[in-house]
């Protein structure tokens, strides 16, 4: 059964352990569709809502009641993401450049490869995909709006960004998608 | 509007006298009255962008459909709460079994307490041994006389 956030707010004052349950009940899959959605895999998704919540859990016993608690786990769920890509990237960066390089070859692979490849993607898969390998910002933002249908103010607080600028990842996103879908043959037009 | 007039030339669909991006606003219903005039009045005579727009719409379209989100939720996602919330609040909360666990080690600190208190607890062990070791003695005794008397009646 779904609490409401004063329920938990109640909960916590009167055991803090028993609230922060509650919390993590109402929000872990809010937050893991997002994580995975960006991240693209489960292992990523879940170390991304571990780090959400920790810093979730740290910092709600100074959460003050008359806010609403999503747009708060909404902001620290982007940071957390935006910040784990970025990371995990550094990490990593001077070892990949061989998958760097596939990945190149595969963007300028023939349109026969890619065709033969369509038949057995469907839509799901190649829309998955197509935001798999949009910028991490572009990605977000569009996420944000598409997915959990956020505003675009929304969507600025939450990145910390202009609202024009993410109206331009925004529509940068999508073009690279819709490019993307097209190419793979996914609509007949 | 001024908007609108740029030339978007960097794409080989692109007709040159729309911005894409205003066409997904158009799609989006944030355009004002009279840009959205000018967009209805251009798609009315450009194929390519009514194919642009077309190919936007299926777009928006895949792109809002909740299916293409859905996704499975690991199991490992519920049993993480527990371990996240102690990290969180550190030692002085712990979980319910370990709050259980640490109940039944009071218990057993207690009962060793109080048996310290029972009159002669202290005792106890020493007498116990003592006991043994007489009732030992004692049946060792009997036995042999037992035998002794059973051999003597053969």
């Amino acid at each position: 059964m779904e609490v409401s956030d004063i329920t938990i707010f109640r909960e916590y004052q009167k055991n803090s352990r028993r609230g922060l349950e509650l919390l993590y009940e109402r929000y872990k899959k809010y937050v893991y569709s997002i994580a995975f959605h960006y991240s693209g895999n489960k292992e990523d998704a879940l170390d991304m809502t571990q780090e959400v919540f920790i810093s979730v859990f740290k910092a709600f016993g100074g959460f003050k009641e008359q806010y609403s608690i999503l747009p708060w786990i909404k902001k620290i769920t982007v940071n957390k993401c935006l910040n784990f890509i970025r990371s995990k990237r550094e990490n990593v960066s001077l070892n990949e450049t061989n998958e760097n390089g596939d990945e190149l070859q595969n963007i300028v692979c023939s349109s026969d490869t890619a065709e033969a490849a369509i038949v057995c993607k469907d839509t799901k898969k190649a829309l998955e995909e197509a935001i798999k390998k949009l910028p991490d910002n572009q990605r977000m933002a569009l996420l944000l709006r598409h997915m959990k249908q956020m505003k675009y103010e929304e969507i600025a607080g939450a990145m910390k960004l202009p609202a024009g600028t993410v109206k331009t990842l925004i529509h940068k996103g999508r073009a690279t998608i819709k490019e993307n879908l097209v190419r793979q043959g996914v609509w007949e037009l | 509007m001024e908007e609108a007039l740029n030339l978007n030339t960097d794409n080989e669909n692109s007709c040159g006298k729309m911005d894409k991006a205003l066409l997904q606003d158009y799609l989006e219903g944030i355009v004002d009255p009279l840009l959205k005039l000018f967009i209805e009045e251009h798609l009315s005579i450009c194929k390519t962008c009514r194919r642009e727009l077309s190919e936007l719409k299926l777009m928006f379209w895949e792109l809002g459909n909740k299916n293409n989100y859905a996704l499975e939720y690991p199991e490992e996602l519920e049993g993480m709460a527990e371990g996240l919330i102690d990290k969180a609040l550190g030692r002085e909360q712990t979980s319910p079994a370990r709050q259980i666990i640490n109940m039944q080690l009071n218990n057993i600190k207690m009962s060793r307490k109080f048996m310290e208190y029972l009159p002669g607890a202290k005792q106890t062990p020493e007498m116990l041994k003592k006991a043994s070791k007489d009732l030992a003695k004692g049946v060792g005794k009997g036995v042999r006389k037992g035998v002794k008397r059973m051999l003597a009646a053969k």
